[in-house]
């Protein structure tokens, strides 16, 4: 599973580097995102603009990422594609997280808001 | 051992300018073989033309589909595998998938709503998400045990949103 992160202002941005998070890289994404946010930043940005595709346990590992990080951080999404997007309306859970339209909208929003 | 089949037809209507396509094919059940049935189905639907939205349902439901069989219906067992069964047309694409794995239960196949979101973050689910897609995004779904097969069927519209 390859990711990265970078920090800018005070976002920890995580940059999801594949086509897709299904079963089969579930648990691999789970366990990166809590060792790349170990210790960070209290708002993390995850970056889903390469990420074409997104079924029901890749979605799960998103929800169990945010629980992981706890209720004094927290976890904004980015760049989700049609086919993504549409998984977490389906299932509610855009209800959940903070979705900006890019990486580069969810900075110029929280500095409209600072 | 499994042997692979995969067939991929096409044939025109007589008298119509309708193409029907169909495709077979066995797997073994474990997700890596269905992320590559899912690329060569959604290849061969590409090359029907078909749009990215009903590309998007199609790849979705099945991956739900699939892997169900994957990690339930074959949880316990060492070995197992899965027949995929489909036609379509410009408008849907009707699937049978059979496995010799361990019956759905009833509870699984009710209908489900969105869950709740305005719970404490400890309490929001991490899963349970996968019928609900299944539900939402086909137009007929069946479940049939037949003897000590599993057959699911299912239509999803490849239509734009």
């Amino acid at each position: 599973m390859q990711m990265s992160s970078a920090d800018r202002d005070e976002f920890q941005v995580v940059t999801v580097h594949e086509n897709r998070i299904d079963a089969a890289v579930a648990i691999a994404f789970k366990d990166q995102m809590r060792n790349l946010t170990e210790g960070g930043s209290d708002q993390v940005l995850l970056d889903l603009s390469s990420v074409a595709f997104i079924d029901s346990s890749g979605l799960g590992a998103i929800v169990a990422a945010m629980k992981q990080l706890g209720k004094d951080r927290k976890l904004h999404l980015a760049g989700l594609m049609p086919n993504v997007d549409k998984v977490f309306r389906l299932t509610r859970m855009d209800m959940v997280f903070d979705i900006h339209p890019s990486v580069e909208q969810a900075f110029s929003c929280h500095a409209d808001r600072a | 051992m499994l042997t692979e089949r995969n067939q991929a037809f096409s044939h025109k209507s007589e008298g119509t300018m309708s193409y029907a396509r169909a495709f077979s094919k066995r797997i073994p059940a474990t997700q890596l073989a269905v992320r590559d049935l899912l690329k060569t189905l959604c290849h061969l639907l590409e090359s029907s033309r078909t749009g990215t939205d009903g590309l998007g349902r199609v790849e979705i439901v099945l991956a739900e589909a699939l892997n169900n069989i994957v990690e339930h219906a074959y949880a316990n067992a060492v070995h197992g595998g899965i027949d995929l069964k489909a036609h379509w047309t410009e408008c849907r694409i009707e699937v049978t998938i059979l496995d010799s794995g361990a019956p759905v239960p009833d509870y699984v196949l009710s209908p489900r709503n969105g869950p709740d979101v305005e719970v404490n973050l400890d309490a929001l689910p991490e899963g349970g998400f996968g019928w609900m897609l299944i539900q939402r995004m086909t137009t007929r779904l069946s479940y049939r045990r037949i003897a000590c097969l599993n057959c699911l069927q299912l239509t999803i519209p490849l239509t734009d949103d």
